[in-house]
């Protein structure tokens, strides 16, 4: 995958985060890892690779698919604590 | 041609000065600055800033783990921080120098615990609305601060985050957006390293008695949360 340039250059969604991948493991740990990540944490001034609000969002669907992948494969997702 | 200096975290407390502090994301050797009288841990990007994979999210996570064995205070900074040069990096943090320094103060000796909060969106209990006189016999100025701190707190979780309460630091806590599904709260917890095993057994103890909501546990984490401003 090539690199981010300016803030409008986004990457796909479905590249970032492998949405089959993600519904197959029911994977919590790529939920946890972009909210601390990529959504926390000491930010200098000047330009970030993506906006807050796009970050926003991927955290936002990647929520709700954790949430239906644990409805639909019927079991929880992978034991917490572990960080990745 | 290099692509600018990556920033992983600010320290301070450094135990093992001239230590080796691995690489990073692009497997560029990181270096400790020390920009506007800060210390910083950077690595030249060998060419243009790497996207935001999971692998490259992992990839400066680690960077960030392993600088906890070698500095008492480890405040990780977001991924994509980016910076021209060692000067670049100076000037743009200059006016949050202070911020910076009490922030690094928080978060000495002590690492994150995170719990997420997760139910079906009728079981939070209904909020007074605004403009619903309900039960609550509280006028409408009350009821707005009943909702300011209801959504500041967790009141959902309130038995379990007391009982939690001799072992946190600082905490900050953060309501999704709509359409996150059945997730109702995030809570960061900033707890003194070593202290994740007793924090974890104690919330898979009491995690039943929340029932028909669910609390999920990670960490322990370096202290993401706790890089900005506190609320």
């Amino acid at each position: 995958m090539s690199a981010v340039g300016p803030p409008g250059d986004l990457p796909d969604f479905d590249e970032v985060v492998g949405r089959d991948a993600l519904l197959e493991r029911a994977d919590t740990s790529l939920l946890e890892l972009v909210d601390h990540v990529l959504d926390k944490g000491a930010v200098i001034e000047g330009e970030l690779l993506l906006g807050l609000a796009d970050v926003d969002l991927i955290y936002v669907r990647l929520s709700a698919l954790v949430c239906a992948a644990e409805r639909v494969l019927d079991r929880p997702s992978r034991p917490p604590g572990d960080a990745p | 041609m290099s692509g600018g200096l990556w920033l992983y975290a600010f320290v301070d407390d450094v135990v093992l000065v001239g230590h080796d502090l691995g690489l990073g994301l692009a497997g560029e050797p990181l270096r400790l600055v020390a920009p506007a009288g800060l210390r910083a841990v950077v690595g030249a990007l060998p060419g243009a800033p790497p996207a935001p994979t999971p692998a490259a999210l992992r990839e400066h996570d680690a960077a960030v783990r392993r600088l906890e064995g070698l500095a008492g205070a480890v405040l990780p900074a977001r991924f994509g921080q980016v910076a021209a040069d060692e000067a670049a990096l100076a000037e743009r943090i200059g006016p949050r120098v202070d911020a910076l320094r009490r922030a690094l103060d928080l978060v000495r000796g002590r690492e994150q615990m995170t719990l997420r909060l997760f139910g079906p969106l009728e079981a939070t209990g209904a909020l007074p609305a605004a403009d619903d006189p309900g039960d609550t016999g509280l006028g409408p100025g009350a009821r707005y601060l009943a909702r300011r701190r209801a959504a500041l707190g967790v009141p959902e979780a309130a038995g379990l985050l007391e009982a939690l309460g001799a072992r946190v630091r600082a905490t900050r806590v953060e309501r999704p957006a709509a359409g996150a599904g059945e997730l109702l709260a995030s809570v960061y917890h900033l707890v003194d390293r070593g202290a994740a095993d007793g924090y974890r057994a104690q919330v898979e103890a009491l995690a039943p008695g929340l029932a028909p909501r669910r609390v999920r546990v990670s960490g322990p984490w370096p202290a993401y949360a706790f890089a900005g401003e506190a609320p």
